[in-house]
């Protein structure tokens, strides 16, 4: 465990740019000022409803982790930093999760960051809800809280995972990014147009059924079981891939 | 005398091509092994193999009393390396990647601090400790990962060509950094080049490889000579006219002079006079610098 956080401590000073100046945290920053204040504050009736912010809750991970996890492997590769710490009495495993655990960590954070931004920002702004006005703090429905808690972690290691397995075969930076954007598109398409296209494609008595059936189960339910089964998914990958990783077969590519 | 590294019969296949072909050497203990041959000889495979980075097809190999095979990580975890990149974190500083590289190594917190102080003073980069590496030149980078080789203070240190690419007095500063730092330490430094001036001025013993079979083994000057001892003289001074009553006097003591040349400095020595590098050998009478002359 030791290990692992001193390798994902690196990883971290690495994502944040340390040493390099501000450039990472002015990333940072820009995520929690577009998702955080611009989106709750121009379309706040569809972030008090949850929806929207619960679906952000497993995009955002994607978008945050994607870039980061391409440039793990592949990027030290290329770099030549690569072989030096393959060289170190670090464990495989180490290496491997601590990378993960970094990048994930890391997107947590941004993803909670957000959260407690548009939290802080509808409830300072007008609306009958405001806190000005109704005298309670307003917070979002716990299926949200649900979602941001587990969803953006289970989402983030589905990149994750993914994003090593490609960033292990890359040799280039460039090659890991454009192969990542496969499942990134394949994943934000898939959620948002393609699961709801399929749906509609099942006979009107199925469908029916469907929504019946999940409008009389409790939303954090749904979600429990949505982010259950999707975290189960991610043990899985990460599994292969940590058999996968291996210091021999990195060197001799 | 004890042996840093030993290997029998080491060989390494990469579909179907062989890398390194029975390889035997051994290492003492506490001396600058240099390892030559030319690119793609087999030299960084060895390393690799030694590392327990890559397994051989064949044969085997101790590193350290410890076997490549079963024991990949406790040799990894007993030595220091520098390999053919420098292998530091650029977007980290220097101070940053030194104490990366210690907490791997779990030194202490008082002994990581304290360790990197005195390494990063003695290559001189204390004052540079907050600059990241990526505004460094060629020759900073290359001393900061010599002090990383050496921070866990190893008993055995990897060197795949630690000075290729480097200017001349950067490597020379290097190759000074590297001696002292390698018997101030008591460390067993194996050595990879193809610059074969610098094997001769470092190195204790020297093997030669050339696709990945070793060709000869033993001290830099028995391989010069060819297995033949010889006598060098070095007569400061002597003019042409003054030779031929030494070369006399040689042989009448018994000496087979079989060769006998007037030899200035060489051009890397000229150079480096001529660059005013602080630590090159004396200037001779005949280098002239330009500055004198004009």
């Amino acid at each position: 465990m030791r290990d692992l956080l001193v390798v994902a401590g690196k990883e971290l000073r690495e994502i944040v740019g340390a040493g390099g100046g501000r450039r990472g945290l002015f990333r940072e920053i820009m995520f929690v000022g577009i998702f955080g204040l611009f989106f709750p504050l121009t379309q706040a009736e569809a972030w008090r409803a949850g929806g929207v912010p619960a679906t952000f809750a497993l995009m955002i991970p994607l978008f945050l982790v994607g870039p980061h996890v391409a440039d793990s492997f592949a990027g030290e590769r290329e770099r030549g930093t690569l072989e030096t710490l393959l060289a170190t009495r670090l464990p495989d495993r180490s290496i491997y999760f601590g990378k993960i655990f970094a990048v994930c960590g890391y997107a947590w954070v941004v993803t909670l960051l957000i959260l407690l931004a548009s939290l802080l920002a509808l409830n300072l702004t007008g609306g009958e809800r405001s806190a000005a006005a109704a005298r309670v703090w307003f917070t979002y429905p716990s299926f949200v809280w649900v979602a941001w808690g587990l969803g953006s972690i289970a989402s983030g290691l589905l990149i994750a995972a993914i994003g090593t397995f490609i960033s292990l075969r890359s040799k280039t930076v460039r090659g890991a990014h454009q192969a990542m954007m496969i499942p990134m598109f394949v994943l934000i398409l898939g959620g948002t147009i393609g699961i709801p296209a399929l749906f509609r494609q099942l006979p009107p008595a199925t469908r029916t059924a469907v929504l019946s059936q999940l409008e009389a189960m409790d939303a954090v339910v749904v979600v429990l079981w949505g982010v259950g089964a999707l975290l189960l998914f991610d043990v899985v990958l990460l599994a292969l891939g940590a058999r996968l990783f291996r210091r021999d077969r990195l060197i001799s590519d | 005398m004890t042996t840093a590294i030993r290997t029998e019969g080491l060989t390494r296949m990469f579909n179907g091509v062989t890398a390194l072909d029975q390889l035997d050497i051994e290492v003492p203990t506490g001396s600058i092994f240099g390892f030559l041959g030319p690119n793609g000889a087999g030299k960084t495979t060895t390393i690799r193999l030694l590392l327990g980075l890559l397994e051989p097809s064949s044969g085997g190999a101790t590193v350290l009393g410890r076997d490549v095979r079963k024991d990949a990580q406790g040799i990894r975890e007993s030595v220091g390396v520098l390999l053919e990149n420098d292998g530091l974190y650029e977007r980290l500083t220097a101070y940053q990647n030194l104490d990366f590289f210690a907490r791997v190594a779990r030194l202490s917190s008082g002994e990581r601090s304290s360790r990197i102080q005195s390494l990063l003073e003695e290559i001189g980069l204390w004052e540079r400790r907050d600059d990241p590496v990526a505004d460094f030149s060629r020759g900073m980078k290359q001393k900061l990962a010599l002090a990383r080789a050496f921070l866990h203070r190893p008993a055995l240190l990897f060197l795949d060509e630690p000075t290729a690419g480097l200017d001349t007095p950067t490597a020379v500063g290097l190759r000074r950094e590297l001696v002292s730092l390698a018997r101030e330490e008591g460390v067993t430094v194996f050595l990879t080049t193809h610059n074969l001036l610098e094997a001769e001025r470092v190195c204790d013993r020297v093997a030669v490889i050339r696709q990945g079979r070793l060709l000869a083994e033993g001290p830099p000057e028995a391989i010069r000579s060819g297995g033949r001892r010889s006598l060098e003289v070095t007569a400061s001074g002597a003019e042409d006219a003054k030779t031929a009553p030494l070369v006399r006097a040689l042989v009448e003591s018994g000496a087979e002079v079989s060769e006998a040349r007037i030899r200035g400095e060489s051009l890397e020595e000229n150079f480096l006079a001529l660059l005013g590098d602080d630590g090159t050998p004396e200037r001779s009478e005949g280098a002239v610098r330009r500055e004198d002359r004009e």
